[in-house]
């Protein structure tokens, strides 16, 4: 018999999509991130979301699932420009 | 070559965000003292030069807000606190906190741990498997620079979290594989939550990435690439599935989802029997998130870039990528690895050291053999893979989680 450990799951407040991006730099580098990415993509696989509007850790996502769909849909095509270090 | 070894096909980093070792599993230590966990007497002085002990209070969310500094400066201030830089106190940790709330009892709560019973995924499989003892971020900074340690085993020169470096050498250990005809593969959480490598691999080579639900159904239909790096999810957000609670364990997640995660990899990888007795599993954290750890970084090869003080954020340091960051925690899975294996740290006979660019060399070194564009400092990493052994532990022997 296997060692069966039980995982609790957390509780119904731990979710909370409203959290503010100020609080979590790491998110809020990330949006940067993509909005630099989102720049050098072909015009019309861009979002058109201004990201000095995003607030919130479920805006924050829903900007970068749009991008991270638009960087895949632009496939193999190579950027127009590669950022070096800095 | 040991039979475990001889058996390796497949190798999966799981890594996790901004947790110190003392404030996951320090408690080990009292039940194991081989683990160099926390004695209970632990101290930093506050800004009021009271002590604030280590405390096993640390809660699952809502405690370590706003979130503990840990760019440069932040954490240069936690293991120096001002004193020589040739000595590490680590005593720096509550002054560092207090400068985010100017609340002299909050900023105590940087040095609360987690009690064992709290966290029964990651103490279980460090029971279980491997523990390391002196697993260490690769610089005393965030989370970028660090991570990138793991992909290209340097930040090129970078200790914060503008990492731009796509197209330069050394290549990433993906590259790496692929070009010598190996299967690798960067998995996200999903695309809300999608990657950190965003400017670099994202940007360039979409097609090394893959999602969370593909590598459990990789998992399952035995496709596993060679190599496998998984992100947790970095954001509460919903899709078609509803709520996606944030599971990386960056404060102020829900430490309690990251477990569930965690949980959910080794399961994904245990309940395939091939899988299981063919594959390493190293789960590890980025960076400490500015949370005390009692272990001070050691020196380290330099990687053959300096930061001057204009990126470090420290007036007159330069960085020359010398010393390592705060220790993190890391367990290493196989059921070739001997139960309740310790692996010693540094100050321990036959102590080791290992940190992210431990990865690269790793990785590389098992399936493609010496890479010569590789820096210094990730040619002296420790490698990891020595820790399977001849023995195949009976599943019986290996835990099951159940969620």
């Amino acid at each position: 018999m296997s060692n069966v450990i039980k995982v609790p799951k957390p509780a119904r407040t731990a979710f909370n999509p409203h959290r503010p991006l100020t609080k979590n730099t790491l998110i809020a580098a990330q949006v940067q991130h993509f909005k630099e990415v989102e720049s050098q993509l072909p015009e019309h696989l861009r979002t058109g979301i201004d990201v000095a509007g995003i607030k919130t850790e479920g805006e924050a996502s829903h900007y970068i699932r749009k991008v991270t769909r638009a960087i895949h849909h632009a496939g193999a095509t190579p950027p127009k420009k590669v950022e070096t270090a800095r | 070559m040991t039979a475990g070894l001889q058996n390796l096909k497949h190798i999966v980093v799981l890594m996790m965000e901004n947790r110190s070792f003392d404030h996951m599993l320090g408690s080990l230590h009292a039940e194991d003292p081989r683990i160099q966990g926390l004695a209970g007497n632990e101290s930093n002085l506050d800004t009021t030069n009271e002590p604030a002990r280590v405390q096993p209070l640390a809660e699952f969310q809502s405690q370590l807000d706003p979130d503990p500094n840990h760019h440069f400066p932040a954490v240069h201030q936690q293991i120096f606190d001002g004193g020589p830089l040739n000595k590490p106190t680590m005593s720096g940790f509550v002054k560092s906190y207090y400068a985010e709330r100017k609340d002299v009892n909050h900023s105590r709560k940087i040095m609360y741990y987690f009690p064992k019973e709290k966290l029964p995924v990651l103490t279980g499989l460090a029971r279980s498997f491997a523990v390391f003892n002196g697993w260490f971020s690769s610089i005393p900074g965030p989370t970028l620079c660090n991570r990138a340690f793991a992909h290209y085993g340097t930040s090129f020169g970078q200790v914060s979290m503008d990492v731009f470096y796509y197209h330069k050498q050394p290549l990433s250990v993906y590259e790496r594989l692929i070009n010598a005809g190996h299967s690798a593969k960067l998995y996200y959480f999903d695309e809300a939550s999608s990657t950190m490598e965003v400017v670099n691999l994202l940007q360039n080579q979409p097609k090394l990435f893959g999602t969370y639900d593909q590598f459990l159904e990789d998992c399952k239909s035995g496709k596993l690439p060679q190599y496998s790096f998984v992100e947790p999810n970095y954001t509460d957000h919903e899709d078609a599935g509803g709520e996606q609670i944030a599971c990386d364990q960056h404060p102020d997640h829900d430490v309690q989802q990251g477990e569930v995660f965690v949980a959910s990899v080794y399961n994904a990888i245990r309940q395939n029997p091939d899988l299981w007795k063919s594959t390493a599993l190293l789960i590890v954290y980025d960076e400490h998130g500015g949370i005390f750890d009692h272990v001070p970084p050691p020196s380290c090869t330099k990687d053959g870039f300096t930061a001057p003080p204009d990126q470090t954020g420290v007036p007159g340091l330069t960085f020359e990528f010398d010393r390592l960051g705060v220790r993190v925690p890391a367990i290493l899975v196989s059921p070739w690895i001997p139960k309740a294996t310790v692996v010693p740290g540094p100050g321990e006979a036959n102590g080791r050291v290992f940190e992210h660019a431990s990865i690269p060399r790793t990785i590389t070194q098992f399936f493609v053999g010496d890479y010569p564009n590789s820096t210094p400092r990730e040619q002296k990493a420790a490698t990891f893979l020595d820790l399977l052994s001849d023995n195949l532990r009976p599943d019986a022997d290996c835990p099951v989680f159940r969620t």
